[in-house]
């Protein structure tokens, strides 16, 4: 293997992936805080967070707390071994070993 | 191109400080509700005992109450969807702290109502501080200040105690907790 997940690997994705394993299992993550977190714009946020989408490393929703519209973003189960994976690799790479 | 040991480590590195911005800002976001709650009971308890001492037993009473109500609610609240039901640990764990509060007021009997007006807010500001070591600056930084401000009341400003708790105890946790819900 050349490198670890490459959906993961990418730098954005990867803040939000690690991000998001942060929080217990089931805890969502507003969509504006996670932006502050990551560091990165509204579009380009939204477009990485499309791409884990599809992958099926993330769910996300939209409703409303009372009446202001909210995005939120979970870690699903997929995203999250897929994300333990990913870390296990590095880790690999960094003891000499191959991913 | 295969990735390199030192690429790995920056990456790992970028992990982990990610995890701990995302849990302190996770942890802000679960304890300001908390804050703010107290912060108004604090601040209704601490005037109400300085505008009308004769019922400072019943407002403190019903302060306690609603007080505990309210972060049950709030505990429920912050739980996942699905995972909201009733905690008895929670309960279990709310008690035992009145409990030991209470007998630890047992053996310091008699004590002056600014002796007990300032035992609970110096706890609870040293309980902040040591949950923000482990949990992120701002709550340390919320726990240090009520802890600094009960002693400058307890010491300087005996007359106006109960006021000035209602002031710096109760606007003290309210403004620490809309701190921490603005990180």
């Amino acid at each position: 293997m050349d490198q670890p997940n490459a959906i993961i690997h990418q730098p954005i994705r990867l803040k939000i992936m690690a991000a998001l394993k942060a929080l217990p299992e089931h805890e969502m993550l507003e969509f504006v805080r996670l932006k502050t977190i990551v560091g990165a714009t509204e579009g380009n946020l939204g477009a990485h967070i499309t791409t884990l989408e599809e992958a099926g490393y993330v769910r996300v929703e939209k409703d409303f707390a009372g009446k202001r519209p909210r995005t939120r973003v979970m870690l699903t189960k997929d995203g999250r071994r897929a994300f333990d994976d990913y870390v296990a690799d590095l880790r690999a790479i960094l003891d000499g070993g191959v991913p | 191109m295969p990735m390199t040991p030192a690429e790995a480590a920056n990456a790992l590195r970028d992990i982990d400080q990610t995890e701990q911005h995302s849990s302190t800002l996770h942890g802000y976001e679960k304890a300001s509700p908390f804050l703010i709650l107290w912060g108004v009971m604090w601040a209704l308890g601490y005037s109400g005992t300085f505008f009308f001492p004769p019922y400072t037993n019943l407002i403190w009473l019903v302060i306690a109450a609603v007080g505990t109500i309210g972060s049950m609610m709030l505990g429920k609240r912050a739980k996942p969807a699905g995972e909201q039901k009733f905690s008895w640990k929670f309960f279990f764990s709310w008690l035992a702290a009145i409990a030991a509060i209470a007998s630890v007021l047992t053996i310091f009997f008699p004590f002056s109502g600014m002796q007990i007006g300032s035992l609970f807010p110096l706890m609870i500001g040293w309980a902040y501080v040591v949950l923000g070591i482990w949990m992120g600056a701002r709550l340390a930084i919320t726990g240090l200040f009520i802890v600094v401000l009960t002693l400058i009341g307890f010491f300087y400003l005996p007359a106006y105690f109960m006021l000035w708790m209602a002031l710096v105890g109760g606007g003290g946790l309210l403004v620490g907790g809309l701190w921490l819900r603005s990180a």
